[in-house]
């Protein structure tokens, strides 16, 4: 805080126009106590010239909140109702000299009940209905695209400092990268955005997928032989779930290295090499929604145990050949997989 | 002038400990893993700052003690390495309140190897749910990690009952001791625990030096690899300053805490009464036992950080929560966990006391801080009469 501009500070220890309005003719809010900012502006507007007289708020929030919503008080008193709608949060940001990257939703946070005030002066429900994308701060799909387009945003991290979602839990981080990599495509072709500063997000590319389901030249990936699931849903991108009956490829062979190394090993050390062989596969049959589970090495036999989606799934003997191959390829031992309930 | 009240954050090397670490960076800069004269002299200095900190944890021999960089790689090692020792025990356990080093390491663990981790809950004064422990362990569990004394509010958890109950199923007990360490006696020879964390710059050490406690016998897997320091358990060249300088912290420690925790229990119970006399401001689990030090209040209806920065306007430091979870918009998991109601949640100070407060300095806080609440709640939209989405605050 004490790195902001002077003017922020001095709007943060000396805040102008707090309090309630008597007889506003409109109010606004956005954010919540659970939102973690809060701002309530209420302004009082001349009938006849449409300009706004007087402009009040009240915040919950940090010392940038707090500043960002005394300056809006300023920005918007005598303005029309028209100009005041063409506010935007970069006019905050611009009024206070600048703000820290991860205080940019205070400012729209500003933007955001100003035009709820105005939308309630002009007798409209400016509710937004769309869908929210982040489970721990509300996020309407309309409202990102938004910010996103006005403040050209080209990096999640940025949605987060100007919206603070993604900013919790992050299990909505893919989804907002992924709305993030739309949005910035469509101004691409819009010509806002240059095609070298879009956002792309990240592509699933485990290290370990067999040849013949790598992508192929256009990005899309090659459907694996029409192997289904037993709904009927394709198998999706980069999940290697070995074919039962491999047409191509080399079949993993136990190396004589591997198979020296192996009787070599005490029980102990056996499991520790199968159980770490297993924890490489892991992220692989979790993006199926599955796992497996070591439950015992004897000789050369690991038994293990599939849970979660690969339960009673119609593919587990294929996973299970899979894994016996990958365990092959990662150790060069003899093993066998034999699946326990 | 200036207040800090921030010491569960970090504190400042002691004079005497730094006066005992110079020379090791100039005089007596040897490798304790030379055999020449200057490198046994530096080895000979980290075999006494070992033996300085065995006397402070009550551990019954030196090589128990495993130096390290700081908490956040002891915890680290110390799981992981548990974890990979009982390769068919597939669970681990924590506590609701633990800190971001054990929390982040147990959803990396969950997500990438497999690790049901389960979260034992505590309730509002930040005690720990003993039942829902008890069917959480069985001889599924690898590890069991709970802090001994949480950053944030202060509060104690029985760690050396909760050892015990995870002996039974043979699960190794690990604890987060950085907040404890040098505040409360600890004696681990009488207990299970199997491994213990500490930090050195909680303690008036320096940063960057801590260490990990690993009772005799039990298995260890290196997690830096390399030479043959510490017994091969951890890998690269000792910072014997640092070593130096944790060592006599921890003689210091010893020699103090009785003394500390007497002088800091009528200074907190001072700002604490001072507190209570704030309205809707609750001192969090203040039934509880807690380390001397420590207080968290929470304010209804305004947000913490701009108490801070008018606290800071006067030369006061405190903190909101644990200083590590800065750069998250999520309020503390640790309030939360005990049940802090919505309006207050984010209305969180944490004072974290020292020797080096004084009476003073407790009566300039609370001569500042009700004005600074109030103008505070001057702003907020909460809290006004006819405001009915927090007219009751949950908290009593």
């Amino acid at each position: 805080m004490w790195q902001c501009s002077d003017k922020v500070q001095d709007h943060f220890l000396n805040p102008r126009n707090v309090g309630v309005l008597e007889q506003a003719d409109a109010e606004g809010q956005a954010g919540t106590i659970a939102f973690g900012d809060a701002l309530k502006i209420a302004i009082k507007v001349d009938p006849d010239s449409g300009i706004i007289t007087d402009a009040r708020f009240k915040s919950f929030g940090c010392g940038v909140s707090i500043a960002a919503a005394s300056a809006l008080t300023e920005i918007v008193i005598g303005k029309t109702i028209d100009d005041a709608s063409a506010v935007s949060d970069a006019d905050i940001v611009d009024h206070l000299g600048g703000l820290p990257d991860d205080k940019m939703y205070c400012a729209v946070l500003g933007q955001e009940a100003l035009q709820t005030a105005i939308a309630h002066y002009r007798g409209q429900n400016g509710a937004d209905t769309s869908e929210s994308i982040c489970k721990c701060f509300p996020a309407r799909k309309a409202f990102l695209e938004r910010i996103i387009r006005a403040n050209k945003l080209t990096l999640p991290s940025q949605v987060t400092n100007y919206t603070k979602v993604s900013g919790g839990c992050q299990s909505c981080k893919k989804p907002i990268e992924a709305l993030l990599a739309e949005v910035n495509a469509t101004m691409v072709e819009e010509g806002v955005l240059a095609a070298a500063d879009a956002y792309q997000a990240p592509m699933k590319t485990p290290h370990f997928m067999p040849a013949k389901f790598q992508m192929n030249g256009n990005g899309a990936p090659a459907k694996p032989n029409g192997v289904t699931e037993a709904n009927g849903k394709s198998i999706g991108p980069g999940i290697a779930r070995p074919n039962a009956a491999p047409t191509g490829g080399q079949e993993a062979q136990p190396t004589p290295q591997g198979m020296a190394a192996f009787a070599k090993l005490n029980p102990q050390e056996r499991i520790e090499v199968v159980s770490k062989a297993i924890d490489e596969l892991r992220p692989h049959l979790k993006a199926d929604g599955g796992d497996c589970e070591l439950v015992e090495v004897k000789e050369n036999t690991a038994y293990v145990r599939l849970t979660g989606a690969c339960m009673g799934c119609q593919m587990a003997s294929v996973t299970l050949s899979g894994v016996q191959q990958r365990l092959i390829e990662k150790t060069g031992m003899p093993l066998r997989v034999v699946p326990v309930q | 002038m200036s207040i800090y009240l921030d010491h569960n954050a970090t504190t400042s090397v002691d004079p005497d400990v730094l006066a005992a670490m110079l020379p090791f960076f100039t005089e007596t800069f040897g490798n304790p893993s030379s055999k020449h004269g200057p490198g046994e002299v530096a080895a000979m200095a980290v075999q006494k700052a070992r033996a300085q900190v065995q006397s402070l944890l009550g551990a019954d021999y030196p090589h128990e003690i495993m130096f390290n960089s700081g908490g956040t790689e002891s915890v680290n090692s110390a799981i992981v390495s548990a974890l990979e020792s009982a390769p068919l025990r597939r669970e681990m356990i924590i506590s609701a309140i633990e800190h971001s080093a054990v929390r982040t390491l147990a959803d990396w663990l969950a997500k990438n190897k497999g690790i049901r981790v389960r979260t034992i809950p505590v309730d509002k004064n930040g005690r720990i749910d003993v039942v829902a422990y008890k069917e959480a362990l069985s001889e599924r569990v690898a590890v069991v990690s709970m802090m001994w004394a949480n950053n944030e509010t202060g509060t104690i958890l029985p760690v050396v009952e909760l050892a015990e109950m995870a002996k039974e199923v043979g699960a190794v007990f690990h604890t987060d001791a950085v907040q404890a360490v040098g505040k409360i006696p600890i004696d681990l020879k009488a207990t299970e625990i199997d491994m213990l964390s500490l930090s050195g710059h909680k303690l008036h050490a320096p940063k960057g030096v801590g260490a990990l406690y690993l009772r005799k016998g039990l298995r260890f897997r290196p997690q830096i690899k390399g030479a043959h320091q510490e017994r091969g358990r951890r890998a690269g060249t000792e910072n014997v300053p640092g070593i130096v300088g944790l060592g006599k912290a921890a003689e210091l420690a010893g020699e103090r805490m009785e003394a500390d925790a007497e002088y800091l229990k009528p200074l907190r119970a001072k700002l604490e009464a001072g507190l209570r006399e704030i309205p809707n401001a609750y001192i969090v689990a203040a039934d509880n036992d807690r380390l001397p030090n420590t207080t968290s209040v929470a304010f209804d209806y305004i947000e913490s950080e701009s108490i801070l920065l008018l606290l800071d306007k006067e030369g006061i430091a405190g903190s909101s929560g644990s200083a590590c979870s800065s750069g998250s918009f999520e309020p503390s998991h640790v309030l939360q966990a005990m049940s802090v109601p919505e309006t207050a949640v984010r209305g969180a100070v944490r004072f974290s006391l020292s020797r080096e407060n004084t009476e003073a300095e407790i009566n300039r806080v609370l001569d500042v801080l009700p004005g600074i609440v109030a103008k505070l709640r001057e702003i907020s939209p909460y809290g006004e009469a006819g405001d009915t989405a927090t007219q009751e605050s949950a908290y009593a």
